[in-house]
């Protein structure tokens, strides 16, 4: 996915983009930090990625903290990516971790397996059909079954709540969770329509996933925020995966934070970051 | 026979040994097995998925071939099953699965989702269906865990025979599985030893030994099996149709119009009987209506003669994702504006198994006729299907010029075994789930030598006059078994010495029916 958005956003965006040796199909935003001196680990999705921002907030907590920047964001991950046995010991090396709420769509439910993935992708288990998480949840929505669609929906939380907490326990180092979007985690679910169930970023999530995933982290920060968007990108004739083409002839993202916004993440984060951290050392 | 409907009054085992059945490392296992339960005048099923090749088995165990219980190991058919137990047993599933959540500290979902799981819900579900009185497994790895999962969702009895530590992964697991068993079969030694140390004095009830005889065995399980008498009761049944469907009211009448059923697997002359239906002024069958292929590509095979606007295709396709019921009305409902005196449509097995919906619905619909191809020459169904799949080449028209020659195929003969194994459980699945209809079995062989003869029965079952069958596709399978399965060799002498061997006779099919 990283490659993709280096590969769309080329006018106006040079990721750096690199890869760890030890997770080698998975291109990363760059530049990657010296492992073997102290760093501080960003993991997440697209928004910790920061596709359409030149400086995320992770490169300004980091640079902030004095502390290398690992910047393990992947479009589409969920929380099965972090837990990945490859990258939990890089996780487990750094100073600091902090851990995006990932989009509750990346999960599994007892008919959408994400587990070959991690992400949002994954086999329905009634036709054996790989889908995104959408396209599932268009296929049960064509049931006309609400029970159904109600416990799946739930599951699929559970599942993402049980993932999270398990990497939470796993991480024996300072970890911060961040709520980084457009919305407060609050919301009641229109089940009539997609939007409505799943919400803006971090789509599918409420507060009382939040509620249950909290304690396993050290630090919570929650940025919630539209500053800054719809963002103004490059001229175009068409709109690229992501973005939408505006009549002035500019491409607009109206979906990734803006820059604005990862300078307000970084803004609230770093005060939490430096007391978890002391809080460690003492 | 049907194994689903032939119930005398004897006790019944289902057996877990491994995946495979037969097997030269359980083989003596199951003779203990056999033995013992012939004391007690009790029937042995041995469960499994797979089938060995033969040429890796001693002569004696050849015979074996083919007489388990061999079930699918689909994984769409998998999810059907999961969602059965939800419904029929909901406090059952839901303790089970909440059971694995605190061992695992998983979601729910992650527990479902596991394979062994899932097959171990689907295992539940064909002894469901075979209604045992107890479940048995050996050795402490996946059959143990599957017979764990069945006995507690069909509330059985358990007996778990361990011959020797072994590595697994599922060893962590060994306590409890011994807690939960009613029997344990331990040789006297470190392993008997162990599990007293790990589990406590409180085990000691439940254990048992091969060296203590067999009359004592016998009596031992006779007592789990509970206060039934073995020799002259008839034990408790399930009833025979809890397992196939979910209760539903009566649906799908259409007044004046007769609702029929093509039913079949792959390679039996579906395509050729809708084919020469297509003909016929009293009677419309529309095609594969719930392929989950033809869904995927958003296609609605409809009435033939009845088209549909585009606006409309794409309601009755929201109508088979929402309502397969509701979709059938609507199918009577045209067939009948049609001036249609019968109407039905044509289910392959695989189809109603992944969608538990569609036979929900069928099995509800009073008056609802059956047309049941059966090949039974299972060797030359595999074959043509092998080659279809390989082709993608499924229908040959009747007017289309010389096709080329299909090439020769290589089987692989442990899947070849086990699809007949399967299909045969599939067929008398089917079968149970629809005794008591009207039901016209046509014979692949058969109907396509006597096409008048098949018209004359159609007649009848439907009961409306017939014009002559016209077949609008031709045969696309080869004449010579020898000619079209390149290893042809191997698969003779893998057959050769099994109740199958009967497939490999050339000449008509249809045939052997007549000489077994």
């Amino acid at each position: 996915m990283s490659s993709l958005y280096q590969q769309l956003d080329a006018p106006m965006f040079d990721y750096s983009l690199a890869t760890l040796a030890d997770v080698p199909e998975h291109a990363l935003r760059g530049p990657l930090p010296n492992l073997n001196e102290p760093y501080v680990a960003f993991v997440g999705g697209a928004q910790t990625f920061a596709r359409f921002v030149a400086e995320p907030f992770a490169n300004l907590v980091a640079k902030h903290l004095g502390l290398g920047c690992l910047n393990l964001g992947l479009g589409g991950a969920g929380p099965r990516w972090p837990a990945d046995a490859r990258v939990l010991p890089i996780l487990q090396r750094a100073k600091l971790v902090v851990v995006q709420c990932f989009a509750g769509r990346s999960a599994s439910n007892s008919l959408f397996d994400n587990g070959s993935t991690g992400r949002n992708s994954g086999r329905y288990l009634f036709t054996g059909d790989c889908l995104t998480y959408e396209q599932f949840l268009d296929e049960v929505m064509a049931r006309q079954d609400l029970s159904l669609l109600q416990r799946v929906v739930h599951e699929t939380r559970d599942d993402y709540a049980c993932s999270m907490r398990h990497l939470g326990h796993c991480l024996s180092v300072p970890t911060v969770l961040l709520w980084l979007g457009r919305r407060r985690p609050e919301y009641t679910i229109d089940w009539r329509h997609r939007h409505g169930i799943l919400n803006h970023f971090p789509q599918l999530l409420d507060r009382a996933v939040v509620d249950r995933v909290r304690p396993f982290f050290r630090g919570y920060v929650e940025c919630a925020s539209e500053q800054g968007l719809p963002q103004r990108l490059w001229p175009a004739v068409q709109a690229v995966d992501g973005t939408v083409l505006g009549a002035d002839g500019y491409l607009r993202n109206e979906y990734y934070p803006s820059p604005e916004m990862h300078q307000q993440a970084a803004d609230l984060l770093l005060p939490v970051c430096r007391q978890v951290l002391a809080d460690a050392a003492l | 026979m049907n194994r689903f409907l032939d119930r005398p009054a004897r006790h019944r085992f289902a057996v877990l040994l491994a995946p495979e059945f037969p097997s030269v490392a359980h083989a003596s296992a199951h003779s203990q097995i056999v033995e013992l339960a012939e004391r007690l005048t009790a029937a042995v099923a041995v469960f499994h998925t797979a089938m060995p090749h033969p040429a890796s088995l001693p002569t004696k165990l050849r015979s074996q071939i083919g007489t388990g219980f061999c079930v699918s190991p689909i994984p769409m058919i998998h999810a059907n099953d999961a969602e059965h137990w939800r419904d029929v047993a909901p406090q059952r599933f839901a303790a089970l699965i909440d059971s694995f959540v605190q061992m695992t500290a998983m979601s729910e979902a992650a527990v479902v989702l596991r394979q062994d799981v899932q097959t171990a819900l689907s295992y539940a579900r064909w002894m469901q269906a075979w209604a045992p009185d107890l479940v048995w497994s050996c050795g402490a790895g996946a059959a143990a865990f599957t017979a764990m999962v069945a006995a507690h969702l069909l509330g059985l009895p358990r007996v778990l025979q361990l011959d020797a530590a072994e590595p697994s992964e599922y060893a962590p697991l060994l306590p409890r599985q011994v807690e939960l068993a009613d029997l344990v079969i331990v040789p006297p030694g470190a392993l008997r030893d162990g599990l007293l140390a790990q589990v406590g004095e409180s085990l000691l009830p439940k254990l048992v030994s091969w060296q203590d005889g067999h009359h004592e065995l016998a009596r031992r399980v006779h007592a789990v099996l509970g206060a039934k008498a073995v020799a002259d009761g008839a034990p408790t049944r399930t009833p025979r149709a809890a397992f196939l469907t979910r209760p539903q009211r009566g649906g799908a009448a259409e007044p004046g119009v007769r609702p029929f059923l093509l039913l079949g697997a792959e390679r039996t002359g579906s395509n050729l009987l809708v084919g020469a239906l297509a003909g016929q002024s009293q009677i419309l069958c529309a095609d594969e209506l719930f392929n989950p292929r033809l869904q995927r590509e958003q296609q609605m095979p409809w009435l033939p003669g009845v088209t549909a606007a585009a606006a409309e295709v794409a309601a009755l396709r929201r109508l088979r994702a929402a309502d397969p019921g509701g979709l059938h009305a609507r199918l009577l409902a045209d067939g009948k504006r049609a001036g249609a005196a019968a109407v039905g449509f044509k289910l392959l097995y695989f189809h109603g198994l992944v969608d538990q919906r569609v036979l929900d619905h069928l099995a509800s619909v009073e008056d609802l006729r059956i047309v049941h191809l059966v090949r039974s020459n299972r060797l030359r169904r595999w074959l043509s299907f092998q080659q279809a799949t390989a082709s993608d080449r499924w229908f040959a028209a009747a007017t289309a010029g010389a096709t080329a020659a299909a090439q020769p195929m290589s089987l692989e003969v442990p899947a070849m075994l086990a699809d007949f194994a399967c299909h045969e459980v599939i067929e008398e699945r089917y079968r149970a789930l629809f005794a008591g209809r009207a039901t016209l079995e046509l014979e692949y062989g058969r109907f396509v030598a006597d096409l008048a003869g098949t018209a004359r029965q159609l007649a009848q079952l439907l009961e409306c006059p017939l014009a002559t069958l016209q077949p609008r596709s031709k045969k696309t399978g080869v004449e010579s078994l020898a000619h079209g399965i390149s290893n042809w060799h191997e698969v003779r002498d893998a057959l050769l010495g099994t109740r199958w061997a009967t497939f490999l006779q050339e000449g008509p099919e249809g045939a052997e029916v007549a000489e077994r």
